[in-house]
């Protein structure tokens, strides 16, 4: 179950429409490691993490990162909201006004629809927590990529404040691949998978 | 009284501190200071909720309740969205 909480989780205030950054930011929205794909990964691995306490940290990440879909969301709508066609064509951002206008559809920037295959629920505690430390650190460098080529200071603050939540994600997600551990054989962690080999994991 | 703007930032910065928190109790629930620093924040948080639907509509379907429920109006979708931002 889900509330919503009627404010953005970091404040977006963009005064000037920009739909070319708008065409590359949107990729943090449906690109490879874009906050839609983050929130679905964490979201779908919790059911069968073993570990309850990790389960809880997978719901609590995954919903910060539908906060921060929605931070990016926002940006995007906030670039293009005053856009003309003219300006969307001058901007290279008239490929994606053909088909959407100045709605949001999840893509990425060079405008490769989302995808479900650019995140994995694997049904193994350390493969999932793997995926998801490399995850948090894919989408750090897709910010630092942003950062360096947009200079709007109202576009950067949101950025900004977006790749420290990933080096955040990161420690966290570090600390329960390491609490898994101690559930596991201390000789050998690939002895049996702890979210399917149940029998195995009581011995 | 505060205006929107400012009573929001202190909403949207009590709410990270909290958001944070819970991070890091996921992976430290035993740890006194992260525990009693929650204790000492959520109800500064739940306080200016309240304070900001009085003045300015609620920011959760609760926070009607908390404020003594509806007259005649149903104020949920009242007032701006939440992404509209500076452009108006």
């Amino acid at each position: 179950m889900w509330n919503y909480e009627k404010r953005l989780q970091f404040p977006v205030q963009i005064k000037t429409c920009c739909p070319k950054t708008a065409s590359l930011i949107i990729s943090q929205f449906g690109g490879p490691d874009g906050e839609l794909s983050a929130s679905m990964r964490y979201l779908s691995q919790r059911y069968s993490m073993p570990c309850r306490k990790t389960g809880g940290l997978l719901t609590d990440i995954g919903t910060e990162e539908l906060a921060h879909m929605e931070i990016i969301c926002a940006m995007v709508c906030q670039l293009t909201k005053n856009m003309t066609a003219e300006d969307a064509r001058a901007a290279g951002f008239d490929a994606y006004y053909v088909d959407h206008t100045s709605a949001l559809w999840p893509a990425a920037a060079a405008g490769i629809p989302f995808n479900a295959c650019e995140f994995q629920s694997k049904g193994d505690a350390i493969a999932d927590l793997t995926e998801d430390l490399a995850a948090e650190q894919k989408a750090r460098v897709t910010y630092e990529n942003l950062l360096r080529i947009i200079t709007d200071p109202d576009v950067r603050a949101p950025l900004t404040f977006l790749r420290a939540r990933e080096l955040v994600h990161f420690q966290r997600f570090g600390e329960a691949l390491e609490r898994i551990k101690t559930d596991l054989d201390s000789r050998n962690f690939y002895y049996f998978n702890s979210e399917f080999d149940r029998d195995l994991k009581k011995t | 009284m505060k205006d929107r703007t400012s009573l929001l930032k202190e909403i949207d910065e009590i709410s990270f501190t909290l958001n944070d928190l819970t991070l890091y109790l996921d992976t430290h629930p035993d740890c006194p200071e992260a525990v009693s620093y929650f204790n000492a924040m959520a109800p500064r948080r739940a306080a200016l909720l309240k304070e900001y639907a009085e003045a300015f509509g609620p920011l959760t379907v609760d926070c009607i309740q908390q404020n003594g429920g509806l007259t005649d109006h149903f104020t949920w979708t009242d007032g701006p969205a939440p992404w509209e931002g500076g452009i108006l």
